[in-house]
């Protein structure tokens, strides 16, 4: 699987970077993180997808996932954005319209 | 410039990246087609194999999925052919508007809207012996 994700704590944020392609066989991976990483506490996530090569609809409906788990939880969770060839799919998705994101990691942290 | 690749595959979802390369290099033979439109191409490929492979696991179906790929200047096409016990391409449901709270409960089922959003032509003829998806895409034309 083409897939690696690492953590960073940046308090009170929970950097989670996917790195690689998310899609229908890398998504469970992804999906159980984010879990695990609310689980465990995590309420404010940032997801960084600069890294990510490909995403198709189910990398999408990790994202959509998140976001309701993390929300239903009082927290939030925002996105550091891929190439622009694959967040021109985010954007026909209308995520773009349901959470933060950003380029850039500090416009993510330091906006409230 | 004319490419045609066939591709016949075991019903399981860990041989994409392989079709995705194999889709991505023929049509970046062809320079009318830029990096969006093979990104395209490659994530409409993704999504009907996907839908292929859970119609073959649903039905506990062996037999393998078959695509073919032509690309010619004016345009890329994309076959997809799965043996599963066929649907009706209008059950499929709408997503809900993206200012509604329901959109957040629509963790799957993109994957047949994306399809119909990227292609310029897309044909479903499904039946209760197999599903065939056809997508098109128009080569992006050049200014004179």
């Amino acid at each position: 699987m083409n897939i690696s994700i690492s953590c960073q704590e940046i308090s009170p944020w929970t950097v989670l970077k996917v790195s690689g392609d998310l899609d229908v066989e890398s998504s469970p991976e992804v999906r159980q993180a984010v879990i695990a990483e609310v689980a465990s506490g995590a309420r404010w996530i940032i997801l960084d997808l600069s890294n990510v090569q490909f995403v198709d609809s189910l990398g999408i409906g990790v994202v959509v996932g998140a976001l309701k788990r993390i929300r239903q939880r009082g927290g939030d969770m925002r996105l550091i954005r891929p190439e622009s060839r694959i967040w021109r799919i985010f954007e026909i998705c209308a995520i773009n319209k349901i959470m933060l994101y950003s380029d850039n990691i500090d416009d993510l942290l330091y906006d409230s | 410039m004319f490419t045609h690749a066939k591709m016949v595959i075991p019903a399981d979802t860990s041989h994409l990246a392989f079709v995705r390369t194999v889709v991505s290099e023929a049509a970046a033979l062809n320079t009318v087609f830029d990096e969006e439109h093979i990104y395209d191409l490659t994530l409409m490929v993704t999504e009907a194999i996907t839908n292929a492979v859970k119609a073959h696991k649903e039905a506990a179906i062996s037999a393998p999925v078959e695509i073919e790929c032509r690309i010619t200047d004016k345009q890329a096409s994309l076959v997809i052919h799965d043996r599963g016990t066929g649907f009706d391409p209008n059950t499929i449901p709408k997503l809900p508007p993206v200012e509604s709270p329901e959109r957040l409960n629509h963790e799957s089922g993109l994957g047949f809207a994306l399809m119909e959003m990227l292609a310029d032509k897309a044909e479903v003829r499904s039946g209760p012996d197999g599903t065939e998806v056809s997508l098109v895409l128009y080569a992006p034309t050049r200014e004179p």
